[in-house]
């Protein structure tokens, strides 16, 4: 999935999440049965990145923000980021932000 | 409670489920007596927590939202490949329909209360009168299903073994896990059986309680406290390692029966198998299919 920094990602309303110490499980709100095994568990890292999808920060700035907080740098940040958003694609939608 | 009037009853039946006290009135009769339920029933309860109304009026359902749908095959298994299901939100109360999958004909209609403690289950005629069955499948699953949730309850896709006196192991995992192998493992090991393949959880009196349900095999009720949960696979050696935190409640979720069209449900499973965990160990486990595996549990943790 090939997105730009620049965009603010944005969690959906078709899921249900709870935190459970540093870690976040995510429930798919699904309609049929076969969906009822698939859920997700994030964690420390992946985590951080979920809470920051707040519809306010684009990627560059949750970018940022994993450097800041973790002993990681650009190269790896940006991996994780991206490798992320690919495996989460389901539950965000992504905001294009107008240009000036 | 208000019981909902569908004709003259000729046919009434009490059974215990997981302590709960369902009644059932029929406007036609039933011969329970080879069937799942038979082990279940109760004579004289004192007090109903779910009361079922059957009857073979015609029935018509209106347009509502279809909130979730089973039409797939899981399993080799006649009555699953032949059958599918639908729920609905309709204003007032919802519903489930249960339809013949040959020619898409509605056999069942069963509408239930906001709690799930007051049920109307219309049967299609031409069905009855072929089978006499007035619990087609899955409608009894589905009421037990719909009414355990209600109850904050939790089904599983487990197997869980007790000796006399002592608390649950459960064995959960997938198909061909071992669910089935391992309880019978135990079983030859002086362990009770509750059941080895779905489970009803209930918290009383802040403790989890395990207890098995009429739904796939003619058996006792049985029951027991819930102690360890072991999610097993087979392996070259006996091992097991804990898991803790959102692995753990994961882990379990999973292997929950869950209808997760609407987050308030999902959030509340949620707490639930939180709440669980604070009360029982989980672990993976990989196991040999002998008498090994027995001795191996029981020293776990010592």
């Amino acid at each position: 999935m090939k997105i730009e920094l620049s965009v603010i990602p944005q969690k959906k309303d078709n899921h249900s999440s709870q935190k459970i110490g540093d870690e976040i499980i995510v429930v798919p709100i699904v309609n049929d049965i076969a969906q009822m095994t698939d859920l997700y568990t994030l964690n420390e890292t992946a985590a951080f990145i979920w809470e920051n999808l707040d519809g306010l920060k684009s990627l560059n700035d949750i970018l940022n923000l994993m450097i800041d907080n973790f002993e990681i740098n650009e190269t790896e940040a940006k991996a994780d980021l991206f490798s992320f958003m690919e495996e989460i694609n389901t539950f965000v939608e992504i905001k294009v932000p107008h240009e000036k | 409670m208000v019981e909902t009037r569908l004709g003259k009853i000729k046919f009434a039946l009490n059974l215990l489920v997981a302590d709960f006290l369902f009644k059932i009135n029929s406007t036609v009769p039933f011969d329970y007596s080879n069937s799942f339920l038979a082990h279940f029933v109760l004579e004289n309860p004192k007090t109903i927590d779910c009361s079922i109304q059957i009857s073979t009026e015609n029935f018509t359902y209106k347009p509502a939202e279809k909130v979730f749908s089973a039409n797939a095959n899981f399993e080799d298994n006649y009555l699953i490949n032949n059958y599918y299901w639908e729920v609905f939100n309709s204003k007032n109360h919802k519903y489930f329909i249960i339809f013949e999958k040959e020619n898409n004909k509605a056999i069942v209609k069963a509408q239930f209360s906001e709690k799930a403690d007051i049920w109307e289950i219309f049967l299609d005629k031409d069905y009855y009168n072929n089978t006499k069955n007035i619990f087609p499948y899955p409608s009894f699953h589905l009421i037990l299903y719909y009414f355990l949730e209600a109850q904050n309850c939790l089904m599983m896709h487990a197997s869980g073994v007790y000796k006399l006196g002592n608390k649950a192991i459960l064995f959960s995992g997938f198909s061909g896990a071992g669910k089935s192998t391992i309880s019978r493992i135990f079983s030859e090991n002086n362990y009770q059986l509750i059941n080895d393949d779905r489970l009803v959880l209930r918290k009383i009196n802040n403790s989890w309680k395990v207890y098995n349900t009429p739904m796939f095999y003619k058996e006792k009720p049985q029951s027991a406290s819930l102690f360890k949960l072991f999610l097993i696979s087979h392996g070259k050696k006996n091992e097991a390692n804990k898991l803790n935190g959102a692995s753990a409640l994961a882990s379990i979720l999973a292997f929950c029966l869950q209808h997760n069209y609407d987050s308030k449900i999902v959030q509340k499973n949620i707490g639930l198998v939180n709440d669980l965990l604070q009360n029982a160990a989980i672990y993976n486990l990989a196991f040999l299919p002998d008498n090994s595996v027995v001795n191996f549990i029981e020293k776990l943790d010592e």
